[in-house]
């Protein structure tokens, strides 16, 4: 059995037996593990302000080997994201990254480079507007895909191998990236993908993370860049289903009184 | 080739289907129900049977009783112009422990939780406000003091409020006979900004 110290972020939590939760925690040593933390649930544990999702905490544990659930000893918050908590919307997109990771990433897997990504899409979740929130979604969805080795190929055709021009371009889910329009053409599968999204999607795969509130989405294509980003999702990894949590943040936001609809939609 | 006999079997394979009793916990219990005399386990057949005819949801509160509408509705010292919101039943029991509530409650049937794919409407939101008819003055929002609690909280806050019904959120932070060095940050925070004067 290995005592194991690092930092690490909570994807989510159940509750476990009488007093106690198994948390998922993306770590940046040992990448996604589960660990059981007994008596949690109790209001005098120590840890139990420390085990809510998205927030970003130090923990030790102990690793045994052939185990999936592991146990965990300590728990301290390093960072707080008070504001995913307090807000909604907020808190419905940071439950969205937690659950894209959760779901596309194996168990004790280390990938350093995505628990900072993680870590900082979630600060910049923090200081974010509502009408941000969905772009850097897209940004945090394409970044993860190329640290998972999914990356789309936005640059040149999928199938002849030239440049795009500037006409309208498709996209192949088989090939994992955009064609050329002599090639769209050919191909009956092709995602029909216009130049401005294509230019934007470029845009935001190359921007830093601090940045990428700045983009701002070509008018009208929205919904182009949202349903091609989460076929390819599904089509590439046999992980991902329909994000929960933005299946609930729609149901919430219909439900909402329509003056905060119409400043969500401004 | 089934190792146990069919009966034996089916008893294993049903205990195996409750949370947390694995396929080993549920050898262990079917054999201790086959130990006992007949009679002791007949009673917790009984008592299966019984809780499932005769317990169901109270129309009004949604709390689980065994006659509709249930004791704390049908109770008119209890005070109508306040609601207790509340996550499931077991929370109802355990604010009537403090004996500090008269009001009434509401049972919201879980929190909303975006990672599970919860959203309002599998919880018994439009009855809750189907229930602000005039004679509620106040509702007390008291889902738990977790992301998903307080995520339901802030949603019901925002439908209510606008029908200009008072909303309340009880108070989060420190437990009797805890340490403030063993705190967590979060909780401390929140005891700090709730704190009150004393008088």
């Amino acid at each position: 059995m290995a005592i194991c110290k690092t930092e690490a972020i909570v994807l989510k939590a159940h509750n476990f037996s009488e007093s106690s939760k198994v948390v998922t925690l993306y770590t940046k040593k040992y990448g996604k593990c589960a660990v059981v933390a007994k008596g949690v649930r109790r209001p005098k544990s120590s840890m139990c302000g420390t085990l809510e999702p998205a927030t970003h905490a130090a923990i030790v544990f102990y690793m045994k080997e052939g185990r999936e659930v592991h146990t965990l000893s300590q728990s301290d918050i390093i960072t707080t994201f008070r504001m995913l908590q307090g807000d909604l919307e907020r808190f419905s997109y940071a439950s969205a990254v937690c659950e894209l990771v959760d779901r596309l990433t194996p168990l004790e897997a280390e990938n350093r480079a995505l628990f900072a990504l993680t870590l900082k899409t979630l600060g910049e979740l923090e200081r974010a507007q509502p009408d941000e929130f969905l772009v850097l979604l897209w940004f945090f969805e394409l970044r993860m895909l190329a640290f998972l080795g999914f990356k789309p190929e936005l640059d040149m055709c999928t199938h002849c191998k030239g440049i795009p021009d500037k006409t309208v371009v498709g996209f192949s889910l088989p090939k994992g990236g955009v064609l050329c329009s002599p090639c769209a053409v050919k191909d009956d599968e092709a995602y029909a993908l216009s130049q401005k999204s294509l230019d934007f999607l470029r845009h935001l795969q190359r921007v830093r993370t601090e940045n990428a509130t700045k983009l701002i989405p070509p008018q009208g294509a929205t919904s182009e860049i949202d349903n091609l980003l989460h076929a390819f999702l599904k089509y590439h990894t046999d992980e991902f289903r329909d994000i929960k949590s933005l299946r609930v943040l729609h149901m919430l936001r219909s439900q909402c009184s329509p003056s905060q609809e119409d400043f969500e939609k401004s | 080739m089934p190792f146990f006999s069919p009966s034996v079997e089916t008893l294993i394979t049903e205990l195996n289907k409750m949370p947390g009793i694995g396929r080993k916990s549920a050898q262990r219990l079917a054999f201790y129900l086959l130990k006992i005399p007949k009679d002791e386990a007949l009673a917790l057949a009984k008592a299966i049977t019984s809780v499932k005819e005769k317990v169901s949801f109270c129309t009004i509160c949604f709390n689980i009783t065994e006659e509709d509408p249930c004791h704390i509705c049908r109770d008119g010292t209890r005070d109508p112009t306040v609601l207790c919101v509340v996550e499931k039943p077991s929370d109802v029991i355990a604010v009537e422990k403090t004996s500090g509530f008269k009001g009434r409650f509401h049972v919201l049937g879980g929190a909303l939780s975006p990672l599970d794919g919860i959203g309002p409407d599998e919880l018994k939101v439009k009855e809750l406000l189907a229930r602000l008819d005039g004679q509620v003055k106040e509702i007390i929002l008291a889902t738990n003091p977790n992301a998903e609690g307080e995520a339901t909280a802030l949603f019901l806050s925002r439908l209510i409020k606008p029908s200009g019904v008072k909303v309340s959120r009880i108070a989060r932070g420190l437990p009797m006979g805890s340490d403030l060095d063993l705190a967590d940050e979060m909780t401390l925070t929140r005891a700090i900004e709730g704190r009150i004067e004393i008088p």
